[in-house]
């Protein structure tokens, strides 16, 4: 067998097998369950939840990791290429001039361009890409070869939609409201085949192309030429509009005036009724068109739609001022059907005209499906500027400027003496974006500008330069529009139909069929309504209802919930708490929900309508503390729809915290704190400390302020963080509990899971409490919460783990290490001590190496843990009479030795426990009065204060016991927190007296030291 | 291994960071590094490779954004292996560990009796994942590795999580199973 055959097969074999073999990894598929869990996100940590209140939960869970085992795979799979190149699946959008763009999850494409649609790439060409050539009609992609049109999906599969005939090639295809298509395209008609009464000039040889316009009638296979038009060289033939329900075509000269085909009709017959002639510069047309002769010549109107039966049409005009100057004028009219004339359109703010004359810069209008947009340079107070505003049809109430920026700025030196019409100009509007290539090459070669319409970021592209992101971006509007069909289609949500075991409450037995749909004695809210009785008889639903279970009618003046509105709050909005999320819902459904309590008191169910009918429908199920049954432990979130094909009710999981759509993450490039650069955490030494710092700013997120670094020195004022920020991170709640290991910051989530966050605001999900339970038997069904967290190495990170317990218990502390890498749980925790003895301190666990030290509760024991193994013990009061009371501060460096203040004395003793072995303590020579603060991260040394005579002094003591003073006394010091960035020391030092309370940041690189002030409002 | 996700790389790669690339053969490289040693049969060849392939990442990403960066660098380390070997035209058997690959599924896919008979690659590589479908995955993962990749039983082995008498019983049993169903097809 030769060789290079060998090598083509397997060079043939399939990515996504290539991609499952380099990425398997046998340890991880061991513990699949792990896996499984990482993959589904919270939902799976709610639902593993359930394991510990058992019922119903747990079997929702199972067979969610049983319902779809390819699933296991999915993180590993490489995704299919679709027909251009990219990923996800295609969509295609139609420009005001009727151009084709497309876009997939990652990149627009038009043209023989494509950029990314996240503004990570500049424009890049494809001309050498040999892409496919594709049309749409803003719904389905188009294929055309062999003389016939093909409907492609997005990766390459196509079904034949009509034959071409006579046609060439098609340059607009539309399908038209009753299954027949519509195409504009050439013909090239031989010459023999030129009718004898007459042959169109100037043709040639070989004979003349046509533009023909044919209505392909697909349930005869027959096809009409509505259009013949032969004069094509004529330069002033050309396109001139293609929306989605309208077509038109400009041609020739003046006397052929526009064409106009209206689809909006069903009827074919209308359709073919609605071909005629639209003279405007007579008053021949048919008056079945309604839109009569107009006195304008044909090239002076520069556009036009139509919208609900009203024609829209800009007229461009001149004129003389009162300097007998010509100047041109551009004029917005709108015409109804049997209008003797048409009106000029001022509504609202969209009054292009009235801002023009003077200052002679005309403004235009394209004319799209659901907007008409304006282009114009206008003068504002801050000078001429180059606007683009984006008007719907059918609002009155003025119209959204969605990109506005000085001429000079955009254009630079070339500002234009006037802007000429940008007949090359269109706008593509996929309803979430908005793009447009501006009118002549911008001063840094931008030549298209994208608009975010949800938050009004946008960046310029051009061919060499990566784009920047510009404009304020609010966070909690990032949610992409998304639709029922979409989120079913996404493979990484659990989703599928009803059954039995899954949800009872919603399966439709299978011998219901449409026939009897009025029978079906499925029921809704599990056996306590018919979904037959839509017509909510809350009366009688009530009856069905146990104890505890309620039904909210709706006030009928209230605004019904929307689809976008619910799956935005739980999925993608600022609420990021299960259960303040189904309050959110309940505020948003104006009351219209329905609660039921299953015969287990910690768990009930809500539905949120969407409409009457209840066959499309939000459903929560919450979990409560048994004892406290108000208390909410976690909400697990579905959406549900009757799918009328199939009979049966469909569901989708919702993860309450979808990475990609709640993640902080930032879209502008700032990090997560809305500043630039790095975020370093100090580690602080109170409880709550948390002072942080990056380029741009100082920050005390515990006060959720901020400071810039480059104001008014020395009278840096803290302000508040961006709400976007603040709303984040929830400061101040019990929601989330911000942390950080000196290195980075971590998310706690109430009833959630432990996220590290990264610098640009990425979530990177570590564990959740659920697998605490089974690894230590000190832990019961109560609550973990985390505390104290220290990066023991990279990838390494201790947390202590709290068990919030009723009174009557010792809190139980529960030490554990999470492995950064394979996000493996390791409990440090012994089950044969007694639970009296473990630790009941806070800060009375500690690491050095490998070990986990921590205190036992009569501060006189001192337990080595280890990952593995069972731990040791060291009797810390011996010889020495060493005692670590309650809340003293000790911390063990990386050369295992132990700081600490003695009891009362506040001293430093330094105590070797190195292989465990006991060392008689030693007092620090300067330990007098000093007082315990931290460690330096990634250093062997110890932050101390040093009180006298009210004045609090900042020392870096070394391992020998020598020190260093980072700051001289100063006054009543409240806080002190710090980190070591390579070597220079940062403290934030925070000091009140009567009047005011200051930060100040010192920076100390051993030889100099420099300091900012910040003083807060 | 680097505790970097590929979208944190992705991302050193289009801010045009070079620590993608330490990151990447931090991350990847053992990996890539034996696909190219086995096909190579040197590992100075296979480190030049797996440089080259990393100079190739950083020319294609950006625009590039690959869904799986695994994936994305080991078949572009084993196309640029593939080439270098032919280009070489060394292709001196009994060099790395793709000979011995070859020779064990050699017989699998062609007839004994006509071992240098012109084989319809394309037919077989569509059998070839047909055939792969209907496996475990651990068993796919095997194969995959072992013949794709051109990795040693004892490598297998370590990445399955495996012993290696249990990767070469299994893929002496794919094997078989594969030279049946390419009989039934019609290909051998």
């Amino acid at each position: 067998m030769r060789e290079q055959d060998y090598m083509k097969i397997m060079n043939g074999l399939r990515e996504d097998y290539i991609s499952e073999a380099v990425n398997w990894d046998g340890t991880a598929q061991k513990n699949r369950r792990s896996i499984r869990r990482l993959s589904l996100g919270v939902g799976a940590i709610a639902a593993a939840m359930a394991v510990v209140v058992g019922g119903i939960g747990y079997g929702i869970y199972r067979d969610r990791l049983t319902a779809n085992p390819q699933q296991e795979n999915s993180e590993i799979t490489i995704e299919k290429l679709n027909i251009l190149g990219g990923h996800g699946e295609l969509h295609g959008y139609l420009t005001t001039s009727g151009d084709c763009f497309f876009r997939d999850n990652t990149y627009f494409y038009g043209g023989e361009a494509k950029w990314a649609i996240d503004g990570s790439t500049p424009l890049l060409h494809t001309e050498d890409a040999n892409l496919p050539e594709l049309l749409t009609d803003g719904e389905q992609i188009y294929t055309q070869h062999d003389g016939n049109v093909y409907i492609t999906d997005s990766y390459g599969e196509e079904t034949l939609a009509f034959s071409l005939g006579q046609m060439n090639n098609a340059k607009r295809i539309q399908k038209l409201a009753n299954g027949d298509y519509f195409a504009l395209g050439f013909t090239t008609v031989a010459a023999s085949e030129l009718p004898a009464d007459g042959v169109p000039m100037p043709h040639t040889e070989g004979g003349f192309s046509a533009l023909n316009g044919v209505l392909y009638h697909t349930e005869t296979g027959e096809s009409d030429v509505i259009l013949s038009i032969h004069d094509l060289t004529d330069s002033n033939s050309s396109f001139s509009q293609n929306l989605q329900n309208f077509w038109m075509h400009q041609f020739g000269d003046s006397k052929d005036g526009w064409y106009y085909w209206d689809s909006d009709h069903d009827n074919k017959d209308d359709l073919y009724h609605s071909v005629e002639y639209l003279y405007f510069n007579d008053d021949e047309s048919n008056e079945d068109i309604g839109f009569k002769g107009l006195d304008f010549q044909p090239e002076e109107i520069t556009g036009f739609a139509v919208h609900n039966d009203t024609l829209w049409f800009e007229r461009l005009t001149k004129s003389a001022n009162e300097n007998g100057e010509s100047r041109t004028f551009t004029e917005l009219y709108t015409m109804q059907r049997g209008d003797a004339e048409p009106v000029k359109n001022y509504r609202g703010d969209y009054d292009f005209a009235a801002n023009v004359p003077e200052n002679d810069y005309p403004c235009y209008s394209y004319f799209g499906e659901r907007y008409l947009y304006g282009v114009m340079q206008k003068q504002t107070d801050a000078g001429l500027v180059f606007q683009v505003t984006r008007h719907a049809y059918d609002a009155f109430d003025g119209d959204q400027t969605v990109f506005e920026m000085p001429v000079s700025e955009l254009f630079g030196d070339q500002i234009p003496n006037r802007l000429e019409r940008p007949e090359y100009m269109a706008f593509c509007d996929t309803e979430d974006y908005l793009f447009f290539p501006l009118p002549q090459k911008g001063a840094n070669g931008e030549l298209i500008i994208q608009v975010n319409l949800k938050n009004g970021t946008w960046f310029s592209l051009g061919e060499n330069t990566v784009p920047q992101m510009q404009g304020e971006a609010d966070i909690t509007d990032q949610t992409d529009a998304v639709s029922p069909e979409l989120l079913f289609r996404d493979a990484s949500l659990e989703s599928g139909y009803c059954s039995p075991e899954q949800f009872p409450q919603y399966y439709i037995p299978a011998e219901h069929t449409a026939a009897d749909t009025d029978k079906i004695e499925c029921y809704r809210m599990l056996p306590f309504a018919k979904a037959s009785e839509s017509a909510l008889d809350t009366a009688a639903l009530g009856e069905h209802l146990p104890d505890g279970g309620a039904w909210s009618k709706r006030d009928p003046d209230a605004p019904r919930m929307t689809f976008e509105d619910a799956f935005r709050l739980i999925t993608g909005g600022s609420v990021v708490n299960g259960t303040e999320i189904m309050e959110q819902l309940c505020k948003l459904s104006a009351g219209y929900d329905a609660e039921a309590h299953l015969d287990r008191p910690e768990i009930s169910d809500r539905e949120f309508w969407l409409d009457d009918s209840g066959k499309d429908f939000f459903y929560v199920m919450l979990y409560s503390h048994p004892e406290s049954p108000q208390d909410y432990y976690f909400a697990e979130f579905y959406y549900f729809t009757y799918d009328e094909a199939q009979k049966q009710y469909r569901y989708v999981f919702l993860p309450a915290r979808s990475a990609e759509q709640v993640s902080g993450k930032q879209p502008d490039g700032t990090n997560f704190l809305g500043g630039t650069g790095t975020v370093h955490p100090y580690s602080g030494s109170a409880d709550g400390v948390l002072f942080a710092e990056d380029d741009a700013y100082y920050y005390d997120l515990q006060s959720g302020m901020r400071a810039l670094k480059n104001g008014e020195n020395p009278a840096l004022v803290f302000e508040p963080l961006p709400e976007r920020v603040l709303n984040r991170y929830y400061w101040g709640t019990a929601s989330c509990r911000l942390m950080s290991d000196g290195q980075f910051f971590y998310m706690y989530m109430h009833d959630s899971a432990l996220y590290r966050i990264n610098n640009d605001g990425e979530e990177q999900y570590l564990m959740c409490p659920d697998e605490l339970y089974g690894k230590a038997e000190t832990i019961d069904s109560e609550q973990i919460r985390f505390d104290c967290l220290h990066l023991m190495d990279d990838d390494k990170l201790f947390v202590l783990g709290i068990s919030s317990v009723s009174d009557e218990k010792a809190t139980l502390y529960v030490p554990f290490v999470v492995d950064l890498k394979t996000n493996v749980v390791t409990v440090l925790d012994n089950p044969d001590l007694p639970e009296e003895a473990l630790y009941n301190y806070w800060d009375s666990s500690w690491y050095a190496g490998d070990c986990i030290y921590s205190l036992t509760d009569d501060g006189r024991t001192l337990e080595v843990c280890r990952p593995e193994g069972s731990p040791s013990y060291l009797d810390l009061a011996n010889d020495a009479g060493v005692e670590l009371g309650n809340n003293t501060r000790w911390y063990i460096d990386a050369d295992k030795r132990l700081w600490f203040e003695q009891n009362g004395d506040s001293y430093f003793v330094e105590l070797d426990v190195f292989s465990d072995q006991y060392l008689v303590p030693q007092k620090s020579p300067d330990a007098n009065a000093a007082e315990v603060a931290g460690l330096l991260n990634g250093s062997k040394k110890v932050v101390s204060m040093h009180r006298e005579n009210n004045q609090t002094s900042v020392y870096v003591r070394n391992p020998d016991g020598s020190d260093a003073q980072m700051m001289a006394g100063t006054g009543d010091v409240n806080a002190l927190a710090f980190y070591n960035d390579n070597g220079v020391y940062h403290f934030a030092v925070r000091t009140a007296d009567d009047f005011a309370e200051e930060v100040a940041f010192i920076t100390h690189d051993g030889i100099s030291v420099s300091a900012d002030g910040v003083k807060y409002p | 291994m680097s505790s970097t996700s590929d979208a944190q790389i992705i991302s050193l790669f289009h801010a045009r960071d070079q620590k993608a690339l330490s990151e990447t053969q931090q991350k990847y490289g053992g990996l890539c590094h034996s696909i190219a040693k086995n096909i190579l049969g040197s590992r100075e060849d296979a480190e030049e490779c797996l440089n080259d392939a990393l100079y190739k990442l950083w020319e294609t990403i950006p625009p590039a954004k690959p869904n799986n960066l695994a994936a994305y660098l080991s078949v572009t380390v084993r196309n640029l292996a593939c080439n270098r070997r032919a280009a070489a035209k060394a292709a001196k058997r009994g060099g790395g560990e793709l000979d011995v690959a070859l020779s064990e599924l050699e017989n699998v896919l062609a007839s004994p009796e006509q071992p240098d008979a012109v084989l319809d690659t394309r037919a077989l590589s569509d059998a070839m994942n047909r055939f792969l479908g209907g496996l475990e995955a651990e068993t796919r993962v095997m194969f995959v590795l072992r013949y794709w990749g051109d990795l040693t039983i004892k490598e297998i082995a370590e990445k399955c999580g495996a012993g290696q008498s249990k990767v070469k019983m299994t893929l002496l049993r794919t094997r078989n199973d594969l030279k049946a169903f390419l009989e039934e097809e019609g290909l051998r």
